[in-house]
């Protein structure tokens, strides 16, 4: 039903973020599409790099247009960073992204294929992966079920191998549980397993959210604001985190962040968007000293 | 000592009913008011095949079971994707037409005179060890992937799908799965007393099946069965009448929102339940 992306044998640093993978002959036809927004000159920045792309996306609530015709790419194994005041359309961008909200107008393509328009676990299913801005776990299951809940999606024992505890789900399960073990590992939360996401602090229920999206193994991690409500301290520790996890996982991140410390140390391309609609993009030295993106920021408290 | 096997028969079809509403209200977090129909469908549906094809028990609860998913089905296709107050108004909607057409089909029925000759199949041990098995099998699912995924759905819809849950088929999947507990409860039913009439089945049953599994505790399989068990057993024990019935059960309802909304075992389960999952646990 998933296609045959994972096998639930393979280690978690899977198939699917193989070098290439993005590559396919899928992704051809996006190529010379995006004449709004020339690309930037960066290393790895040709077209068959780019593993997630959208082209003129819009998308409005009532007389509000949250989102006009944007149209960005990420490329496999970088981090890129989607930055703005506030009430921007940076959530919208990502619940574009993810199927949470369908696009008025405009295309997503993700390694190849078209996904803007199929259901959202669809979308996830097919390698989008996400955390929210306000952290979403399930209050009604532990830190390990919360996890195992990703890895679940990619089982594929029937519901009478479960009703009935059939073979197939004692394989599938117990392979899930030593994965759920190494993505509980990853974050530094095996002790809280059976602790109530409610029961941990803040910043341990974001690394709950981190290890959720983890286990999913996405193409591309969307993360939404995931430092803040961080002390600096924590912010550090968080990048460290953030990076040791890439280099593990291959990760390839689009990252919202406000946090400046975040943005410069981990993304190899900005983009930046102030009412709905991109103003600049570019290099983390570009963006700092864009006029456009200095006067957008101009009276915002996150300057 | 007849007396006591017959609360003891009756109190194990309530518990496999109120299995059935746990995976429905309790795991998937959907509120059925028309769940009682769903019994009537697995009793006449048995019943009627006892009486007029002269069918063997056991192919009689398989129809009937079949029947119950099938109405469950063509309920839940319009149903499950409403917002989940609409839910609880359009399967009591469902309900009592089911009841209605009940009434309306005497022909083959019985009406409101009720199907009456049943062949007396279930058992005292009979009705033990289906309970006992329905409970395994809702215990299974709970502890399964498709448990969790109805968890995760009755928490928040959109993180559930951003986790790849497909929220349309998990809740349709937790409603069959539940309605077939049902239709066995009912196919139980109508063996043992030998006889239905549709008025058994209107929406007050549904209504007190859900509160039963609130007084338990809404997230506790263990206290569903314990609730049931409780309050299917008193009320015989004390010959009340259907009236104290619902005097009883008001009253509990008043209690538990007020000293312990979470119901009286909260998220609790017996140890048991869940020591193989744990095994699983500490091998890796
Ligand atoms: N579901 C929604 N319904 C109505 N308006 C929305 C919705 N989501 C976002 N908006 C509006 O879209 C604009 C952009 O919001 P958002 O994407 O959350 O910005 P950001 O994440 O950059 O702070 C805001 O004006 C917000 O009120
Ligand atoms: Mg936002």
């Amino acid at each position: 039903m998933q296609g045959e992306r994972n096998a639930a044998s393979t280690p978690p640093v899977g198939d699917a973020l193989a070098p290439g993978a993005g590559v396919g002959p899928g992704s051809g036809p996006s190529v010379g599409l995006g004449p709004s927004v020339g690309l930037g000159p960066g290393p790895g920045s040709g077209p068959e790099g780019v593993v997630l792309r959208a082209e003129g996306l819009d998308k409005h609530f009532g007389g509000v247009y949250a989102v006009r015709n944007l149209t960005m790419q990420v490329e496999q194994g970088h981090t890129v960073s989607l930055i703005g005041p506030n009430g921007a359309g940076k959530t919208t961008v990502f619940n574009l992204l993810s199927g949470v909200n369908p696009p008025d107008a405009g295309r997503i393509v993700l390694a190849g294929e078209e996904i803007s328009g199929m259901p959202q676990h669809q979308i996830a299913r097919a390698g989008i992966g996400r955390t929210f801005q306000n952290i979403r776990l399930f209050p009604g299951l532990d830190v390990a079920e919360n996890v195992m809940l990703s890895l679940d999606a990619r089982n594929r024992y029937h519901w009478y191998d479960g009703l009935l505890r059939l073979p197939a789900f004692h394989r599938e399960d117990r392979a899930s549980r030593d994965q759920l073990q190494e993505y509980l590992a990853a974050v530094a939360l095996e002790k809280y397993a059976h602790s109530k996401p409610a029961e941990l602090s803040y910043g341990y229920q974001r690394r709950v959210e981190l290890a959720r999206a983890l286990a999913a193994r996405p193409r591309v991690l969307l993360l939404d604001e995931p430092a803040a409500g961080l002390n600096p301290g924590e912010v550090e520790e968080f990048i460290e985190l953030l990076e040791r996890l890439k280099g593990d996982y291959n990760l390839t991140i689009l990252i919202i962040e406000h946090r400046m410390q975040v943005v410069m140390r981990m993304s190899s391309h900005v983009y930046v968007m102030n009412f709905g609609a991109l103003i600049a993009e570019g290099t983390p030295e570009q963006i700092q000293n864009d006029p456009a993106v200095v006067s957008a920021y101009i009276g915002d408290a996150h300057a | 000592m007849g007396y006591y096997l017959s609360v003891l028969t009756f109190t194990s079809i309530t518990v496999v009913a109120i299995t059935s509403i746990y995976v429905i209200t309790g795991l998937a977090g959907l509120f059925s008011l028309g769940q009682a129909a769903f019994m009537a469908v697995g009793a006449y549906t048995s019943g009627i095949l006892i009486t007029r094809l002269s069918m063997p028990f056991l192919p009689a609860v398989v129809f009937g079971i079949a029947a119950g998913m099938l109405a469950a089905f063509l309920v839940g296709i319009p149903t499950l994707k409403l917002r989940r107050d609409y839910i609880a108004l359009v399967t009591f909607g469902f309900g009592e037409a089911i009841i209605a057409i009940l009434n309306n089909t005497a022909n083959v029925t019985g009406g409101a005179m009720g199907l009456v000759g049943i062949t007396p199949y279930t058992t005292t041990p009979v009705a033990v060890g289906i309970a006992v098995l329905a409970v395994v099998l809702a215990r299974n699912f709970k502890y399964s992937r498709f448990g969790r995924q109805c968890i995760a759905v009755k928490n928040d819809e959109v993180a559930a799908a951003s986790m790849g849950v497909n929220v349309a088929g998990i809740k349709m999947m937790a409603f069959l799965f539940g309605s077939a507990l049902t239709a066995l409860a009912g196919t139980l039913y109508a063996s043992y007393t030998t006889y239905v009439e549709p008025g058994l089945f209107v929406w007050t049953l549904s209504a007190e099946w859900i509160i039963i599994v609130f007084f338990g505790g809404v997230n506790s399989l263990t206290g569903a069965v314990v609730a049931a068990v409780l309050l299917g057993t008193l009320p015989e024990i004390l010959r009340a009448t259907a009236e104290w019935r619902i005097a009883i059960y008001s009253v509990l309802v008043l209690l538990i929102i007020n000293f312990r909304p979470s119901g009286i075992f909260g998220e609790y389960e017996l140890p048991l339940w869940r020591s193989i999952a744990r095994r699983f646990r500490r091998a890796g």
